[in-house]
């Protein structure tokens, strides 16, 4: 291996062995089929799984390719989202063009490097969204694909416009522009222009939460401090029928083993001084279904003395497979020696963080030590230690009552170990408590734990946010709650579920809408200019039409009026007027609005 | 054609209904060309808005009420943008400054500042200064109580505030010794009586005694509250006779369902379910405290004597803590817990005490 170290000592395994074809490609088959049949789209407008035989006309194509512009790839970090652009592009023989910080390079005129980098990026959008001049880069092998694009022209070759580093979206300005830019790309749309594929790296929650949520905590989460997609991107853009959406999930522990070992096939031609079959399934449970990262602890770990490696791995190899499911990963346990796990710990120093239903799981179980565990590994000597702790620290007498063995995990190590922030933590776990109270005041104690932690505000108010103020909100709730749950819990087979606060902050935004209208709508009909004779009937028999000019708007009402007396109210005349809606949203739309 | 309550509400203060010495005072007021910053408070739906735009309408005429409606933006110091919605006519300006939040104080100023500034334009206008009319001036934050404060004394040449609330308690003291306070008391029955057969008679109905009744009970002093469930029971039952119940707002009746629910049964799954009524009641964008209320309002008047303290203490309790809180749910959910531990827990008691019949 140090041959091929010196030949090209500049790049990282993880670049160096980057798949290139599509075989190599680590992620699911699935995913990579839906890439390669939306560039195919985007770039022949020829619809994937069409006969080659069928005709396809240009006009059709056209008409395809029209709604294949914009490309966003979503996904925790390291699971080969680009790579897989690359790879795929490369096999089609398209043309990429990378968005990078360092655009300087590219640019073809001195006076670029003057503008900001956001409006360098929107330049490179429009600029590129037109196909290149006969004259630009001309790659030697075109595959035989290009023969069956009749709408590129003959002259050009198919390129991907591909954007992987964002801009910073923080900055307000920045971002409209940046959606801006997004925006008029789907739009404009000629014959020549190229699409193009944006890579999003997730943000809203670190690798082990089962689905994207948009809505992050607070009451008004319109804070700038989430990063869903809507918010990277647009919400025109976002519903903008020519984009799509595929969205990446965490790598499972065997595609990792799989892509690991092809790796070190490349790196190490012999195969003896490959690493054991055990650390690299090792490494790829640790590495939380990050590729990239698991590449890289592999190749720190070949660099650092492989004699302490073999040594450690000789102490005790067998591996009891445990025999979760292929998806285990950080959830399931971790096999492997004791030696083989500090070794790695060493080299990949990085924090594992749980899975999201793990740590929620160590929180609601409530275990304590030395009580009996799920598998029925009865724990008698643990047990027998705690009580022998309890009996020697015993609790004074007015608390006995309290008296307990002690929480088994570690607090501060499933605080730097949560998989999502703090407030959102405390979301999951507030929504399923009631399950594992038998009791309503032991739920109550936990509510008020909760209670407490809440009042720190930890999540909204920019100013007084501090990473101390979250810890200690943590503690309260976490704390609290272990302390509220009955010790050992119920078990009858609790599910856990989502929180519902996201569905009715969603909800309860729409009904805000809805009383917006209202105003405009009540302001509409009493507006003196107004001609009020489209609302007319709308509310009254039509036998009662008396003083119609006279303005009856008089000024603003507050939303809490609005919600509490007047929509009520309307809902109700509404429903006898005409008696089909029945979701209050829907309801309370006012008819006629336009006019 | 709008609703009955915008339609019969009264634009002159001879039209009013009640209060009759307050609109003379108003009247007066008025006329007499030395026109005070006023700060009228009272509880809701007892009239303040319409004395006010009356007051209005007798200071510069019927010119006051060509509204326009405007949306206006405001950039605050963090460059946030803000859309504020603003009722205006050339005399006065209406704005809610509570509806954005913490940076109420900003549009406060801005918009002030603006219409100090500018002098009456109308040359014809019958008062030299204009009239800014707050709403909601209890839910303004202290930083915009502060500089309202200033702004008065500033400009008291070119503009006179008026501010609604629905107690002085919340007003800093240097602006309540400023202002007029004019104070709007909730209509007695007779004078709501007086109001539903004035609107009953213009509409060509007759309201029998015992709906009008049944209606002002409904609506608890509310005049618009009122006027709002006439016409509702008007829609689902032409000759006014049916109960009252079909009139009353969804939310109310369903808030007392979960007062049923909490009295019922005591336990986590139960909690659950008081759990989905709560998020469907916030969603609907009804005030937490006013949930809060209502439910607990209901509950009293479900359980023992003796409860009925520690209910109150409770509520009190958790209304506190929704405001310092940042998610209501958890709150409102927490306070149904301990009242059903209380429950639960006075139920056990009443096992072994006979006396108690619960």
């Amino acid at each position: 291996m140090d041959e091929r170290e010196g030949s090209q000592p500049s790049s990282m395994w993880a670049d160096r062995y980057a798949p290139t074809t599509i075989a190599d490609l680590a992620p699911s088959k699935t995913r990579i089929s839906q890439v390669k049949s939306w560039l195919e789209e985007a770039l022949y407008g020829r619809p994937a799984g069409l006969d080659v035989g069928v005709n396809f006309s240009k006009q059709a194509a056209e008409r395809v390719r029209k709604y294949r512009r914009i490309l966003l790839l979503t996904g925790p970090a390291g699971v080969g989202k680009s790579t897989s652009v690359r790879a795929i592009a490369g096999e089609m023989g398209v043309e990429v063009i990378e968005w990078n910080e360092g655009f300087e390079d590219w640019g073809f005129r001195g006076d670029v490097e003057r503008e900001s980098l956001t409006s360098k990026l929107i330049t490179f959008l429009s600029r590129n969204s037109y196909s290149s001049l006969p004259i630009a880069g001309i790659e030697d092998s075109r595959p035989s694909m290009s023969s069956q694009t009749p709408a590129t022209g003959s002259t050009t070759y198919p390129r991907l416009l591909l954007i992987t580093s964002l801009p910073n979206l923080s900055h307000y300005p920045t971002r409209q522009a940046f959606h801006g830019a997004l925006l008029d790309f789907t739009r404009d749309y000629s014959s020549n222009s190229s699409p193009l594929v944006v890579v999003i790296p997730d943000v809203g929650h670190s690798g082990a939460a089962e689905e994207p949520w948009s809505a992050r905590g607070g009451a008004d989460s319109s804070s700038d401090g989430a990063w869903d997609l809507k918010s990277v991107v647009g919400e025109a853009v976002l519903a903008s029928p020519a984009v799509t959406t595929i969205d990446f999930l965490s790598m499972a522990p065997t595609f990792i083993t799989k892509a690991l070992k092809r790796v070190l096939g490349l790196a190490i031609p012999i195969a003896s001084d490959r690493p054991s079959n055990d650390v690299v399934q090792l490494i790829a449970q640790t590495s939380n279904g990050d590729l990239r990262s698991a590449v890289n602890s592999l190749e720190m770990l070949m660099k650092t003395s492989s004699a302490a490696l073999t040594s450690a791995v000789s102490g005790k190899t067998a591996l009891p497979k445990k025999g979760k499911g292929s998806r285990g990963g950080g959830k399931g346990k971790v096999s492997g020696s004791k030696e083989m796990q500090i070794l790695l710990n060493q080299i990949a120093r990085r924090e594992q963080s749980l899975g999201l239903f793990h740590a929620l799981g160590k929180v609601l179980y409530n275990k304590r030590i030395g009580e009996t565990s799920e598998d029925g590994d009865d724990d008698g000597l643990a047990r027998a230690k705690e009580a022998e702790y309890l009996a020697t620290n015993p609790l004074p007498n007015h608390l006995r009552r309290h008296s307990r063995p002690r929480y088994e995990n570690d607090f501060e190590e499933l605080l730097s170990t949560a998989p999502v922030d703090t407030a959102t933590f405390m979301l999951w776990i507030h929504q399923n408590m009631p399950q594992f109270c038998a009791d309503i005041d032991e739920l109550d104690e936990c509510l008020e734990a909760i209670c407490d932690a809440d009042r720190m505000k930890t999540d909204d108010d920019l100013w007084q946010r501090s990473s101390q103020a979250i810890a200690y909100a943590f503690h309260v709730a976490v704390r609290g709650v272990v302390a509220g749950l009955p010790a050992p819990v119920p078990k009858n087979h609790q599910k856990m579920f989502k929180p519902d606060f996201f569905r009715w902050i969603k909800s309860g935004k729409l009904n805000q809408a809805t009383l917006a209208d209202i105003t405009r709508w009540l302001a509409r009909a009493g507006e003196s200019a107004q001609p009020r004779d489209s609302l007319d009937g709308m509310w009254e028999p039509a036998d009662n039409q008396e003083d119609v000019s006279t303005n009856t708007y008089r000024g603003q009402r507050s939303n809490a009026v609005l919600a509490t007396e007047f929509l009520p109210m309307i809902r109700l005349l509404k429903r006898r007027g005409h008696g089909k809606s029945t979701g209050t949203a829907r309801l309370v739309a006012p008819p006629n609005m336009k006019r | 054609m709008s609703l009955w309550v915008d339609k019969y509400r009264p634009r002159q203060l001879s039209e009013l209904h009640y209060h009759s010495e307050l609109s003379d005072r108003l009247r007066s007021l008025a006329s007499s060309g030395d026109f005070p910053h006023m700060l009228v408070y009272g509880p809701s739906g007892a009239g303040k808005k319409t004395r006010i735009m009356c007051t209005l309408r007798e200071l510069y005429g019927p010119g006051v009420e060509k509204l326009k409606i405007d949306q206006r933006v405001f950039v605050t110091p963090s460059k946030r943008k803000l859309d504020v919605n603003v009722v205006q006519s050339n005399f006065h300006i209406e704005l809610t400054p509570s509806d954005v939040g913490i940076y109420d104080r900003v549009v406060i100023q801005d918009i002030l500042k603006e219409i100090a500034q500018t002098q009456q334009v109308d040359l014809n206008a019958k008062q030299k200064f204009k009239v800014v009319i707050i709403n909601e001036a209890d839910a303004l934050s202290r930083d915009a109580q502060a500089a309202l404060r200033r702004t008065m004394e500033k400009y008291s040449t070119n503009i006179r505030l008026i501010m609604c609330a629905n107690s002085t308690s919340k007003i800093i003291s240097p602006i309540r010794s400023r202002c007029l306070l004019v104070r709007v008391a909730a209509p007695e029955e007779d004078e709501m009586l007086k109001v539903l057969k004035h609107v009953a008679k213009k509409e060509r109905l007759t309201l029998p005694d015992e709906s009008a009744l049944s209606i002002m009970q409904e609506a608890n002093g509310n005049m618009r509250k009122a006027l709002l469930i006439f016409e509702a029971l008007r829609m689902q039952s032409p000759d006014l006779s049916s109960s009252i119940d079909i009139a009353k707002a969804d939310w109310e009746t369903y808030c007392s369902k979960i007062a049923d629910q909490v009295v019922q049964e005591q336990s986590p799954q139960n909690l659950m379910k008081v759990r989905t009524g709560l998020y469907e009641l916030l969603s609907h964008c009804i005030p937490p405290t006013m949930i809060l209320k209502t439910i607990t309002g209901a509950l009293l008047l479900k359980v023992d004597q003796s409860l009925q303290p520690s209910i109150i203490h409770w509520a009190a309790h958790y209304e506190l803590r929704m405001a310092q809180g940042n998610k209501k749910i958890y709150h409102l959910e927490a306070y149904f817990a301990k009242l059903m531990s209380v429950l639960k827990n006075f139920n056990y008691m009443g096992l072994d005490d006979d006396d108690i019949d619960f």
